[in-house]
């Protein structure tokens, strides 16, 4: 991985660590829907002012509208393109509101409710037998807000992260608040031991997959095109001898997510290379089905596909 | 000098540095890989990267039953095909 690759990528007006501080204040100390409409007016300001984020964003969204619907006409995979990188943008200041509470000094029982679906009983029967388990996500909804669900659970969880310019801040007071241990990759080539170490004491592991940022890659189908999706995960999970199960945190309605864990994908077969390869397609099909049913919560500002 | 650079250790000292390369998918002869060219650096030594260090303590791990088991200790292990070669003989890196 190239050093800092996450650092300059985050590069933008808004991250900034005073900005994230003073976001949180109006969250902590306002009343809820007053400190929202902040939110919603900076997220506003957001879209108006970050044209290359608006048109990577575009330009995903058209790709996958084209493929989903294909009946539509330019024109309006067009408009939605754009009526969609809009919501999306508008959504991602409600998940800075609902992040920045989760990092505060708010009681959190009674403010957020996460409803727990899917195949949670598989990963229960891996952790039973001793096996720790993969959680791979998306930028879809609040994937924090997953692992503080899994957390609440009694489930050992611990995130996958790179430093950025100020949603790292936020992103450590969520996870000592709600009890999700974490670790920071980045460049050190020895930060896999750890995750090594922790799956095989049995923790639940959780990373994000849809963005590849400039780590080794393996490329898939997605929504009809190649693209990459990171080595890293696969290659943990072959050789660690454990499980990944997509998983995701959508929201329902305002503070109310649905925390969905899929079936478990296991990467083996006798050939290493070929199992990895499969297992990211099939965690790339999944994906698909996750997102395009959610495309207004698909936090995705990096171009996914080469010539969109 | 480690206590690897010995006669008697050259098939070990081999079998390993063909164990890096299978695990880092390395286009080099094993034989052209120095027995203390670091592990990391992407100019002076091999340019293994995180994906790579997993795979090579796995099979560390698999081949010769030593485990290292956290950072510290792969700190101090994953410099050289010598300092491996060490801990897989004494099982203790700090040796070297």
């Amino acid at each position: 991985m190239r050093k800092d690759a996450l650092w300059e990528h985050s590069r933008h007006f808004l991250n900034l660590r005073p900005v994230y501080a003073l976001g949180q204040w109006f969250l902590e100390n306002l009343p809820l829907p007053v400190a929202y409409g902040m939110t919603w007016g900076t997220a506003e300001v957001a879209y108006r002012c970050s044209p290359q984020m608006r048109r990577a964003m575009q330009a995903n969204l058209g790709h996958v509208l084209r493929y989903t619907q294909p009946q539509l006409s330019e024109a309006e995979v067009g408009r939605r393109s754009r009526s969609l990188a809009h919501r999306i943008l508008i959504n991602r200041g409600t998940w800075f509101a609902d992040l920045s509470l989760m990092a505060g000094r708010r009681e959190l029982d009674g403010l957020f409710r996460f409803d727990m679906e899917g195949n949670w009983a598989a990963l229960q029967k891996a952790l039973a037998a001793g096996r720790g388990a993969i959680l791979a996500s998306a930028h879809l909804g609040n994937w924090h807000g997953g692992g503080v669900a899994v957390a609440r659970h009694g489930i050992p969880i611990r995130a996958l992260m790179y430093r950025n310019h100020a949603g790292e801040l936020m992103d450590r007071k969520v996870a000592r608040r709600g009890n999700v241990k974490q670790t920071f990759v980045d460049a050190d080539p020895l930060a896999m031991m750890e995750l090594v170490r922790a799956l095989r004491g049995g923790e639940v592991v959780a990373m994000l997959v849809d963005k590849p940022w400039d780590s080794r890659s393996i490329e898939v189908p997605f929504f009809g095109k190649p693209a990459p999706f990171p080595l890293g995960p696969v290659r943990l999970a072959r050789l660690a001898g454990v499980p990944i199960f997509p998983a995701f945190c959508v929201w329902k309605r305002v503070r109310q997510f649905r925390a969905v864990l899929c079936d478990p994908i296991e990467v083996i077969g006798t050939d290493p290379d070929a199992a990895e390869r499969d297992a990211v397609a099939k965690l790339a099909r999944i994906m698909e089905e996750f997102i395009a049913p959610h495309l207004h919560l698909w936090f995705n500002f990096t171009p996914v596909w080469d010539g969109d | 000098m480690t206590g690897a650079n010995n006669g008697q250790d050259g098939p070990l000292r081999d079998a390993v540095k063909s164990l890096i390369v299978q695990c880092a998918r390395l286009r080099v002869e094993p034989a052209a890989i120095g027995d203390d060219q670091p592990l990391f650096d992407p100019q002076k030594g091999l340019g293994l990267d995180s994906i790579d260090v997993l795979e090579l303590v796995v099979n560390l791990e698999r081949s010769y039953g030593v485990t290292i088991q956290d950072r510290e200790t792969g700190q101090r292990v994953l410099q050289s095909v010598n300092t491996i070669v060490d801990f897989i003989k004494t099982g203790d890196s700090s040796k070297s």
